[in-house]
């Protein structure tokens, strides 16, 4: 028997297609994974960014700082680049805070960014 | 305007908020990490499994090594060369065999990556594998940890690996879920104590400095969760001093261990000395909310009869051996293995127990 599949010139074409359901299966997982992780990631990321801005919006607001608001931004980016890389340019810390001004009730955040992965 | 050009801008930024700026980074990060870690892990479990079932390893041999590989080739051409070659497909094939019960591998995944199971795969028994990995998640052990750990026997010398099998799964479990760690996981024989260099002929004081002078290597040989307290503390009963070598406590445990060092074999009226040590402790030294205190006896060997016949684990007493200079791998591989089989047949059945 092993003979015969091992010079079956048709050989290759079976194992495809005895292959083929088990494939369909093993994709499916994959995808399925990899669905997950990117939608967990994006929250994860999303409330990051969101809890940045919050932590520097505050510190800004409290004891009178609101004219420094400036220099301060550029301050904390530039330690933040130092350690974590880019992604912490003033730029993203600007958006981020903005982020955070604009959706003061983060739950609202947290569901549209789920809702939007799934679309 | 002026005003402003003056101050300093890094004074406008306090280290609080930076700090608090990093803590909020370093955990989403961590999150994600935890997370991908997990998804990859069930991912290769789940194909691992899946492939199984059709049960391709069988009879026809040949038959079945062409469709893994044919999988090979289709997931490597959609999803890329790395992670999918065959050799990868088959140890997720492995995985899944090796270590059947998927929600034991869920509780592990969320604190381990793939290459901390990659470890332990090669290892013969499950029970071993099993308590590499919980011990791995729980002290949070890098691969590189893991490893050492295995190369150093850590399992067989184990106090944990002389019970019966279901008591051992039963603690490791406990580990996993409730994070409480039971004195079988926490002890061993022998203590491997060849960083502090002595050979031959050496006293009591000499171990002793030696092992203070080295107290983080100790330390990592003792176990995650020892913390030092004193040595030679002294405890004045009926007028007379006693001193008691080194005083630790244990995080994970809740209680005081007491360590006495002993050159030579162990000797019957040691457990005298440890228990009054240890009452001693109980009533000066413990505080509100933590276990009774323990004791362990470092002997350069053991003395197996009059221990069991002493039943000094009623009073909350070990006996452990340590080395200063090891023998060959292979050497001590066989002691511990003949040690491991003589202390399961003095195991009292369920009949003598009681």
């Amino acid at each position: 028997m092993a003979d015969i599949e091992k010079h079956n010139p048709n050989n290759s074409s079976q194992i495809a297609l005895v292959a083929e359901p088990l494939l369909k299966q093993l994709r499916e997982l994959i995808e399925n994974t990899r669905q997950r992780v990117a939608s967990i990631v994006c929250d994860e990321t999303t409330q990051m960014y969101w809890n940045v801005g919050n932590a520097i919006n505050t510190f800004v607001l409290q004891g009178n700082r609101a004219e420094y608001g400036k220099q301060i931004v550029a301050t904390v980016s530039r330690q933040l680049a130092e350690e974590f890389g880019s992604g912490f340019e003033e730029k993203s810390v600007r958006r981020m805070m903005q982020f955070a001004t604009e959706y003061q009730d983060f739950g609202i955040v947290a569901t549209l960014s789920r809702q939007v992965i799934s679309a | 305007m002026a005003d402003i050009k003056k101050i300093n801008h890094s004074e406008l930024v306090s280290a609080e908020l930076i700090n608090d700026l990093r803590r909020i980074i370093d955990s989403a990060r961590s999150h994600v990490a935890a997370t991908a870690n997990y998804e990859l892990t069930m991912m290769y479990w789940n194909i691992g499994n899946r492939i199984n079932r059709d049960d391709l390893d069988n009879e026809r041999a040949e038959y079945g090594k062409q469709i893994v590989a044919q999988v090979a080739r289709q997931l490597q051409d959609e999803y890329g060369a790395k992670g999918f070659d065959e050799k990868s497909i088959r140890r997720m094939m492995q995985f899944a065999r090796l270590m059947p019960d998927s929600k034991i591998v869920a509780q592990l995944a969320t604190k381990l990556s793939w290459s901390h199971f990659i470890e332990v795969l090669p290892l013969k028994e499950p029970l071993q594998r099993e308590f590499y990995l919980t011990m791995a998640a729980t002290e949070r052990w890098g691969r590189n940890k893991l490893r050492e750990k295995i190369d150093g026997m850590l399992y067989e010398r184990t106090a944990i690996a002389t019970k019966p099998e279901e008591l051992i799964k039963q603690e490791l479990s406990n580990l996993r879920e409730t994070d409480t760690m039971s004195p079988d996981l926490v002890f061993k024989s022998p203590y491997f104590l060849e960083f502090t260099g002595l050979k031959g002929m050496y006293s009591e004081k000499s171990l002793e400095d030696s092992l203070v002078a080295h107290l983080e290597q100790f330390i990592m040989e003792l176990g995650n969760g020892f913390t030092f307290v004193e040595r030679q503390k002294r405890m004045i009963i009926d007028g007379e001093d006693f001193y008691l070598d080194l005083l630790f406590y244990h995080r994970k445990l809740h209680r005081l261990i007491a360590i006495d060092l002993k050159l030579g074999r162990f000797k019957a009226q040691y457990k005298g000395q440890m228990e009054l040590y240890l009452r001693w402790l109980e009533q000066n030294e413990m505080q509100p909310g933590e276990e009774t205190p323990l004791g362990l006896l470092l002997c350069t060997e053991g003395s197996d009869e009059q221990i069991s016949l002493l039943q000094l684990d009623k009073s909350g007493i070990r006996v452990a051996q340590y080395l200063t200079e090891l023998p060959s791998k292979e050497v001590l591989l066989r002691q511990l293995q003949k040690s491991l089989e003589a202390a399961k047949e003095n195991m009292p059945t369920d009949n003598e127990k009681q």
